[in-house]
């Protein structure tokens, strides 16, 4: 149901949240609901961009406790409102848009770090928590969650948790998923569940991995306990130029079949190296950029740094050391801010697709040859982010300078450069996608990248939430 | 529109979240329009419609925000987000729109305006924004006469609520007693103050020929340089807390710090970053009274980031002493940390 909002019964509607979780977290004014109408994905900055009018929710709401949640979703169920959870709205596929209007459930006051347990080298939090705010609380007591993300900054806990995020250091670290080791979580119809306390155990399915990476649309996540770290003694950099990127994805590949344990390793496609390297480094020269870092123990690192550097040095590259490694690292999330940052007039997506070491330069090259082919006015570059003992994440990006100015034809242009460039992936071995998740921008293809295991994930939403009132019109799963 | 002047950062930061981790306002009340990505959206939304601006919902976020310009500080190409709030403000208040409560205040501080100059000396002039014994103590120390400028704000007060013209006649008026004193420096123990002098007058075309403007941190690590003061006496543990106008607009960190270590106080880190304000709205000036219970959960969020509830905090800013010491909270000035047992060397 969309609510409208001169009428008494919104009136209604609003004095029942109120009560259920306080006048202050219950919020309808003009400039907070802008602030919700737009998150990181290109097409409502687009809207915004072409003063056409914003998509707001009715109403936003804060609740503090899990509980409050869960009164939330029993009155949202009650009117068949929509609820779709906002935390940091730092998400780049629209995952949080409340395009159908309704509640925006605002999760960043449900912001406690409730316990660090030094024992066992856990910490619990509420998954409204902002990511730097609680890395920050976990330095001061000594350890670190080794999640660094590019959006640390913007982004809440929970909502890595809804997409599936991952971090700067994830080869060594892992992704979200692998650290974390429970959840608690409200349901669509208001209950609040807790998944088992640990990761590793064989009592049936693992309900907390069927969570991560709902997106909101099974519930919301409301407290969490990560795995955290020890300060490592050191974290050490190398960088190479490789004459192109199919000897340094040579190299970054022998690095991960010879299991070593790099913390990083980040390869640069030619293009991306002219572009963002040298922008953000200054290195002005032709070629594929690879750098790499560990952390440990001194002799660890040394050892496992000196047998990475043989073998890269396998390919003949240049060697630019371990300050321009460091350099790097010292800059690693400057890329992101304005004006290195791509932006307006721009239009631009992040390509991201993941596959194993044999497929994934096919899918590089497939995705290449379709953007540039069909989409001569777009630029295409990448780089290989992520990297596991099987294979790793594609960062691609495509880039256009002047798209349309009609905010519809730009719309259609750019949702047609994304159907070819994903499909290319998936023809290739790829999957769509590694830690941005799927949200309003690529819902319509979960069923092609699926096939008939989606209607497994679509009876598994039916049943939990069977008014479909839980961010609707996301994942694919329809309004 | 005054905002025009800030369209750069209009279009950096309306799609931009890469600070709102700092935001002051945003770190209480948690609302996506309190970030300079939600403040620049809503401008965004003005400029293409100006019309807008009339909405008090927007009015209201332009006056929430602290004004720290811990966003801006932490902003790798440091784009002015708070100084886009101030054009904001001033375009309210040119169209008529400043909330009641805003006027009334500007209205008070104008009729409370009498700059009084006392004393003697044609070295030093101190510039007093409030009654304290900062001028007695330094005096004692460094056995100088000087002339003291008391006077209840430097026109930045309205200056930071949109009132622009009100006060550049301030500035005006305090500027021409300055310079008609003969004194070469004034020494300020109020951050906003040195602010408004070292920053704000020149921007509004008053010169200052070849007088400077300290800060009395900056002026006291002279003085302790050149071995004319000296520093001792004290053992204890303190968290100094910084002030928005000395970091966030004017680079000062690294004086008052080694101020105190030079007294002998062993300095630990507050909170748990470096980066956020903690000054509980003092580059707002007022934001106490426009919007009281924004401060009390500033002040909340400040309790929750102590080690203990007896932690002995320093400022530098008398607006931040003022409020933590109305909340029972444990805090010295920082004259008070050192003064109160330095000596003439
Ligand atoms: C500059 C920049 C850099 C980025 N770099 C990275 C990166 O390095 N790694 C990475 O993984 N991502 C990155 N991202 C993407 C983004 O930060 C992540 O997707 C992040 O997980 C989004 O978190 P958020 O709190 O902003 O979520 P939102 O955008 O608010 O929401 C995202 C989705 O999660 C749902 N959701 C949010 N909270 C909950 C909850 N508690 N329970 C259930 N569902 C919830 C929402 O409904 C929505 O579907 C980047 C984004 C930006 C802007
Ligand atoms: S001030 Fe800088 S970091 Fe903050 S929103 Fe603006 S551009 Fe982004």
């Amino acid at each position: 149901m969309l609510l409208q909002t001169d009428n008494y019964h919104f009136e209604m509607i609003h004095s029942e949240l109120k009560w259920a979780v306080g006048a202050d977290n219950v919020r309808t004014d003009d400039a907070d609901k802008l602030g919700h109408s737009i998150d990181y994905y290109w097409v409502p900055e687009l809207w915004h961009d072409r003063n056409c009018p914003p998509q707001p929710p009715q109403i936003i709401v804060t609740p503090e406790t899990a509980q409050d949640v869960a009164k939330v979703m029993k009155i949202a169920n009650n009117y068949k409102i929509p609820v779709t959870p906002w935390g940091g709205g730092s998400g780049s596929q629209g995952g949080a848009l409340p395009i159908y209007g309704g509640i925006s459930l605002d999760t960043k006051k449900l912001n406690k770090v409730l316990e660090i347990d030094e024992k066992s080298l856990t910490i619990t939090a509420e998954t409204g928590c902002n990511m730097q705010q609680l890395e920050w609380a976990t330095e001061k007591a000594g350890y670190s969650t080794m999640h660094f993300p590019a959006s640390i900054a913007c982004a809440t806990l929970g909502g890595f948790l809804a997409h599936r995020g991952t971090g700067v250091l994830s080869t060594k670290y892992g992704k979200i998923e692998d650290m974390v080791m429970s959840i608690e979580m409200v349901t669509p119809e208001g209950e609040v569940i807790n998944t088992l306390p640990v990761p590793r155990h064989a009592s049936g399915p693992d309900l907390t991995q069927m969570f991560l990476g709902s997106e909101g649309t099974l519930g919301v996540m409301t407290k969490v306990t990560l795995k955290i770290h020890p300060i490592p003694e050191c974290r050490k950099f190398h960088a190479f130029l490789f004459k192109n990127m199919t000897s340094a994805m040579a190299a970054g590949s022998e690095l991960m079949t010879s299991r070593l344990r790099p913390a990083v390793i980040r390869l640069y496609d030619t293009p991306e190296t002219a572009k963002l390297i040298k922008k953000v480094l200054g290195i002005d020269r032709e070629g594929s950029y690879l750098v790499f870092g560990f952390d440990g123990p001194e002799e660890m690192v040394d050892l496992e740094m000196a047998r990475a550097c043989e073998i890269c040095r396998k390919q003949n590259p240049e060697d630019l050391g371990t300050e321009m490694g460091q350099t790097w690292w010292d800059n690693r999330y400057k890329f992101f801010y304005p004006p290195y940052m791509f932006h307006m007039p721009q239009a631009f997506g992040t390509l991201d697709t993941v596959a194993t070491f044999a497929n994934i330069e096919n899918v590089y090259w497939a995705m290449k040859k379709v953007v540039t082919e069909n989409f001569p006015q777009a630029t295409f570059i990448g780089h290989f982010s992520h990297w596991y003992e099987w294979g790793c994440m594609l960062y691609a990006r495509f880039i256009i300078d002047d798209p349309p100015s009609d905010p519809a034809e730009a719309t259609a242009l750019y949702n047609k450069i994304w159907d070819m460039a994903i499909r290319a992936a998936m023809d290739n071995g790829g999957v769509i996608n590694e830690h941005h998740g799927v949200g309003l921008k690529l819902g319509r293809m979960m069923p092609e990248l699926y096939g008939n295991a989606f209607d497994i994930l679509k009876r598994i939403k039916k049943i939990m939430d069977p008014n479909n009132i839980m961010n609707p019109g996301k994942m694919g799963f329809g309004n | 529109m005054h905002i025009q002047t800030h369209t750069d950062v209009i279009s950096a930061c309306r799609f931009c979240f890469m600070c709102r981790h700092l935001d002051t306002t945003g770190n209480v009340t948690f609302r996506e329009a309190d970030t300079p990505r939600g403040r620049a959206l809503v401008l965004d939304r003005i400029r293409m419609n100006p019309e807008q601006l009339a909405n008090p919902d927007f009015i209201n976020v332009m006056y929430q925000s602290t004004l720290s310009a811990a966003c801006r500080k932490h902003c790798v190409s440091h784009y002015d987000e708070a100084g886009l709030v101030l054009q904001a403000r001033r375009d309210i208040v040119e169209q008529n729109l400043v909330p009641e409560a805003v006027s009334q205040l500007a209205q008070s501080i104008q009729e409370q305006f009498d700059p009084k100059l006392t004393g003697e000396g044609q070295d030093v002039l101190i510039l007093s924004t409030q009654k304290d014994t900062f001028e007695h103590q330094l005096v004692h120390l460094t056995d100088k006469t000087v002339q003291v400028l008391q006077v209840n704000d430097t026109g930045k007060i309205p200056s930071v609520l949109g009132l622009t013209d009100q006060a550049k006649e301030m500035a005006k008026q305090i500027a021409a007693m300055i310079k008609k004193s003969g004194c070469s420096t004034v020494v300020t123990n109020s951050p906003a103050a040195f602010d408004a002098l070292k920053n704000d007058y020149p921007s509004w075309e008053i010169d200052w020929d070849g007088i400077t403007i300290e800060h009395s941190s900056t002026y006291l690590t002279k003085l302790v340089d050149a071995k004319k003061v000296t520093l001792q006496c004290n053992d204890e543990v303190v968290y100094y807390i910084d002030s928005d106008y000395l970091r966030n607009y004017n680079d000062i960190t690294v004086e008052p710090r080694q101020l105190l270590e030079q007294a002998g106080y062993q300095l630990n880190p507050f909170g748990t970053n470096p980066e956020e304000s903690y000054a509980l709205g003092e580059a707002a000036m007022v934001l106490d009274q426009l919007h009281p219970k924004l401060v009390q959960m500033m002040v909340e969020r400040f309790k929750s980031m102590m080690d203990q509830p007896l932690d002995r905090i320093v400022t530098a800013s008398p607006y931040t002493l003022r409020i933590l010491r109305g909340a029972g909270i444990d805090v010295m000035s920082l004259e008070e940390a050192l003064l109160a047992c330095s000596a003439k060397a």
